[in-house]
């Protein structure tokens, strides 16, 4: 039956001259009959013709009340309204491609941008059935989620196999991978036999890791596509071959296919090895696949169980700990959370700037719909004369506004269309902006279901936005007023109609850029930032000296030797060492018990651990005391540094060399004394404020442990690169040396996010601010012709030209004014949902919203300014005679 | 075109055409005829509303129609009952009587 409707309906719609004729020929048919018979009854043919057609009531009345039975007749009504909307913008072409231009970019801005936050936010694990999986965490007392669990309770999980039909573990780390020439640092994971399986997930090349393989603590190892293609030029002949893995000898086993990157998006581990291999590991990453029909509190019941059963394991080895550390550990439970998207870790960073840029492209998305608003507006203004022709000639009003409406629809499925194309680029360019490589390749632009969705309602609101009041203007009963001529207060309305747009306009703009203006100004008060440490001519690199990585253990007296070897180099004024970057000592923090201060409670401190002349070499000053020395090694007495901030939070107004601290709790405060103060410097996260440093002798050290090597040089420290590196590797071939950097990089790429949201807020202010602009502009432009008679009277009746000069930028300003007024307490309202991206300006920063209102006004009379000047060079004469 | 009282009453005429049809194949005069006098004139029918009648009832099945020779040597469109279509009219018959019976009723009791 519907089988029927379709097909016959679909005759009718594409085999209309048959159906027709079909039609034609069975009511004539009926005609004839009837003819006939009255004709029979005696009556003569020109009668009983008639009477016949009367008694039918017209041949194509007929036709087309069957025409207009089916679905197909509203298709037809459709298809000929595309067709007729299509012509129409065809024949306005600049109109059309300025139009969908317009909404292209601000939907295409909009998609990319909601494709980022879709992957970032929902997009599940290229794993399969990833609904299934469950993250194990465990849950202090005092509510401290951590999903790192111990590996004993994963131990025990992986023996309860009630709920779980897999139970897997992971955990990351760097590791030394020999090139062949020099050492690299790659990322590698480990992992339990049961991690592919549990995912279902299989190789791309040879095989993945097995049980077998965790049982027997093989060294072997799988590679990630983007490594296998970076590192071996996508060379099968890779299996089999043994690589150097952090000093051992691996075998690679399997290739993974390219878009599986792991359990994390955003993560890509270069190799993946076995767990526990070779070391143990204390803490895990925990997954389990739940069985069929297994509620998660069923799941997480056997997890507690599993859980309590691993503490009672660990309470042996407890016995040293405080009794409330031990409680805090022993009190713990299990909880499940959704894996399927894994551990979401990676992207977090992002969501919140992408959030921010989403709010920010779409009221650009809003502007520019309004201004397309204005073009219909003056658009179907032009065709008044065609409307009302159709309306007179008995068009009804609802099937003439769904022609209009059907023909700005196909503005917006076509901005929408382009925009899609366009998000692609766009997304590429948003990806490399915004984001480090790791997160570049765990996203791709993929057109699923949610972007397609998107996309559409994007088409579906904007045509709302900017093409549903011009339609239903346009065809009011004023649209007949065309026959009276076009009356005075249609032509008032309409132009009140495009002030109302351009106050609303101007507001939506004076949000936007005053974001814009928040940010960027941010941005620049976070890069004039003193660090702290002059950054310039300072080449920085981490060599991997600790046993971890080296795989020998060296001497402290290694440092020394490094040091002297890379200061020989001609070009290098200084050089040192430190566990961390000289500007983000502080990073990392500590407790520490300080004399004076209640022994009950220790305080927190930040603290890096540095070498002879550290200071000098970066260029932070001693306040008091002096720096560490070559004398202060171990053995000898413990030294420590201290910032001033913790100079003047903990021994405030007192000297506080000779003061002593402690980091082993209360009894340990005479272990350290303070033999120095040093300036504060500002840590790696550079927006927080400087709080209390502490600085350790490197040399106090027993074994050697991974540095940071700071070379100052004279010049160019790129330049010194080739010669500090041969310098290390005659001390040593096989240390590893990675992350080589300049410190000013360095700090640049701390500053990486916000200076990507200052450009990109740039960007969309700017839009913003054209986009108004031009509206203002064709308002006005409009308004200024419409008067032109009005203007001549006046310059005729002695108005000079600065007088209507006046009256165009008082009319124009007015506006913008209106629009301020609007807008600002709308951008005092919305600004704060900026303040954790801001640093050194409040988000509602006088300053800024002032110079905000004063780039409005700027705007308002550079896009006035054509008009305006048009204005005065009305010819009174001409304007009068043209009436 | 006004409303005459004797229409056929809505909804009932693809029952009356279903019926006429079970007879034998006709063209659509011959039906709109057929009906005419069956009801011997009490119900005139609407050849707009036939034709329409003729297009649903093709659309769900019930009937189908071919070109054949009339009976004056022309051509013109016969329409028959399918199987399906008689299976509906049965089906419409005895949901109809049901109707009959029950308004029969309710009139009879409200004359007492």
């Amino acid at each position: 039956m519907g089988f029927r409707k379709v097909t016959d309906g679909l005759r009718s719609l594409f085999r209309k001259a048959d159906v027709d004729r079909e039609m034609d020929e069975e009511v004539r048919g009926f005609v004839e009959e009837a003819t006939r018979e009255r004709m029979k009854r005696g009556m003569n043919s020109e009668k009983a013709l008639r009477e016949a057609r009367l008694e039918l009531g017209g041949v194509e009345r007929v036709k087309e009340e069957v025409r207009s039975f089916g679905w197909e007749a509203m298709a037809g009504d459709l298809w000929q309204d595309v067709r007729f909307g299509l012509r129409s913008l065809r024949k306005s072409p600049a109109f059309t491609v300025i139009a969908v231009l317009t909404l292209a970019l601000g939907i295409g801005a909009n998609t990319a941008i909601f494709s980022l936050l879709d992957t970032a936010l929902f997009q599940t694990l290229p794993v399969y059935d990833p609904g299934e999986l469950r993250t194990i965490e465990v849950v202090t007392h005092s509510g401290i989620e951590m999903s790192n669990i111990p590996s004993e309770f994963f131990d025990q999980l992986r023996k309860s196999p009630q709920s779980f039909s897999g139970v897997f573990a992971l955990w990351r780390i760097r590791m030394n991978f020999d090139t062949g020439g020099d050492t690299d640092r790659i990322l590698a994971q480990s992992v339990s036999g049961s991690y592919y399986s549990t995912l279902g997930v299989g190789s791309y090349l040879g095989r993945t890791i097995s049980e077998a393989d965790e049982q027997s603590r093989a060294h072997v190892g799988v590679l990630s596509y983007s490594f296998w293609s970076r590192q071996f030029g996508n060379d099968p002949a890779v299996l089999g071959k043994t690589v150097n893995l952090d000093g051992v000898a691996t075998q690679i086993i399997g290739v993974m296919p390219p878009g599986f990157f792991g359990t994390d998006r955003g993560v890509s581990p270069d190799i993946t090895i076995p767990l526990d291999n070779p070391v143990q590991l204390a803490n895990v990453w925990t997954t389990v696949r739940l069985k069929q029909n297994v509620t998660d509190s069923q799941a997480q019941a056997e997890a507690e169980i599993a859980l309590q059963h691993a503490l009672e394991s660990i309470r042996p080895g407890l016995t040293n700990y405080r009794a409330k550390d031990r409680e805090e550990i022993l009190t713990q439970h299990a909880a499940l959370t959704r894996g399927d998207r894994g551990l979401g870790l990676a992207l977090d960073p992002y969501t919140a700037p992408l959030r921010i840029l989403m709010l920010l492209s779409g009221v650009v998305l809003l502007i520019a719909c309004v201004n397309i608003a204005n073009l219909l507006l003056a658009r179907f203004a032009g065709r008044a004369h065609e409307i009302g022709v159709r309306l007179a000639l008995g068009a009804s009003r609802r099937r003439l506004l769904q022609q209009l409406l059907l023909e700005n629809g196909l503005l917006s499925v076509m901005g929408a269309l382009a925009g899609l194309v366009l998000a692609f680029w766009m997304q590429r360019a948003l990806i490399v902006l915004l984001m480090d490589d790791a997160a570049r390749q765990a996203i791709g632009f993929t057109l699923n279901g949610h972007v397609l969705a998107f996309s559409a309602a994007m088409a579906i609101v904007t045509l709302l936005l900017f093409g549903l009041v011009p339609a239903i203007r346009a065809t009011n009963a004023e649209a007949l007023s065309f026959l009276k001529r076009e009356t005075r207060r249609n032509r008032v309305s309409r132009a009140g109609l495009a002030k109302t747009l351009i106050v609303v306009q101007v507001a939506a703009s004076l949000i936007m850029i005053s974001g814009t203006g928040l940010l960027v100004r941010s941005f620049r008060k976070l890069s004039a930032l003193d660090t702290g440490v002059p950054v310039e001519n300072m080449l920085v690199m981490r060599i991997g000296l600790g046993r971890r990585e080296y795989h020998q253990p060296q001497p402290p007296s290694i440092y020394q030797d490094l040091v002297e070897r890379v200061e020989r180099v001609p070009g290098v004024m200084a050089a040192t060492l430190g566990w961390d970057f000289a500007f983000a000592s502080g990073t990392a923090g500590k407790s520490v018990w300080v004399e004076g201060q209640s022994p009950e409670r220790p305080q927190s401190a930040g603290f890096n651990v540095v070498g002879p002349g550290f200071f000098s070499t970066a260029g932070i000053r001693v306040l008091q005391g002096h720096e560490f020395s070559n004398r202060d090694v171990l053995g000898a007495p413990k030294v420590v540094l201290i910032n001033d901030t913790f100079a003047k939070r903990y021994f405030p107004g007192q000297n506080p060399l000779g003061r002593h601290l402690g980091d082993q709790g209360a009894k340990s405060i005479f272990k350290y004394e303070v033999v120095g103060v040093v300036a504060d410097s500002r840590n790696m996260f550079l927006r927080e404020a400087v709080g209390p440093v502490l600085y350790q002798p490197l040399l106090q050290d027993e074994w050697a442990s991974n540095v940071v090597l700071h070379v100052r040089t004279r010049g160019n420290p790129s330049l010194m690169l080739d010669r500090v590196r041969s310098e290390i590797r005659a001390l040593n071939p096989h240390l590893p040396v990675y992350d080589v950097t300049t410190l000013d990089e360095r700090v640049s790429l701390a500053l990486r996010p916000d200076r990507m949201m200052a450009i990109l807020a740039a960007f969309f202010g700017f839009l913003a601010l054209l986009l108004t602009a031009m509206g203002i502009y064709g308002v006005i432009a409009y308004a200024v012709g419409r008067r032109t008679t009005e203007i001549g009277v006046r310059l005729a009746l002695g108005a000079t030209r600065a007088n209507v000069l006046g009256m165009v930028v008082r009319e124009t300003l007015t506006l913008v004014a209106a629009g301020t007024l609007l807008g600002l307490p709308l951008a005092f309202a919305c600004t704060p949902v900026l303040k954790t991206m801001l640093f050194g300006v409040g988000p509602q920063d006088p300053a800024t919203l002032c110079g905000v209102t004063a780039t409005m006004a700027l705007t308002g009379l550079l896009a006035c300014w054509l008009p305006a000047r048009r204005a005065t060079r009305v010819d009174p004469m001409v304007a009068l005679r043209h009436e | 075109m006004p409303e005459e009282a004797g229409d056929v009453v809505q909804g009932t005429l693809d029952m009356l055409i279903l019926k006429t049809l079970a007879l034998e194949p006709m063209h659509g005069y011959g039906i709109a005829k057929h009906i005419e006098q069956i009801s011997r004139g009490v119900f005139q029918v609407n050849a707009g509303s036939l034709f329409v009648a003729f297009k649903r009832l093709q659309r769900a099945g019930w009937i189908q129609g071919e070109w054949r020779e009339s009976e004056n040597n022309r051509r013109a469109k016969y329409y028959s009952l399918t199987p399906r279509g008689r299976k509906q009219l049965g089906e419409e018959k005895a949901l109809w009587d049901k109707q009959a019976a029950a308004i029969a009723r309710i009139l009879a009791a409200s004359e007492r």
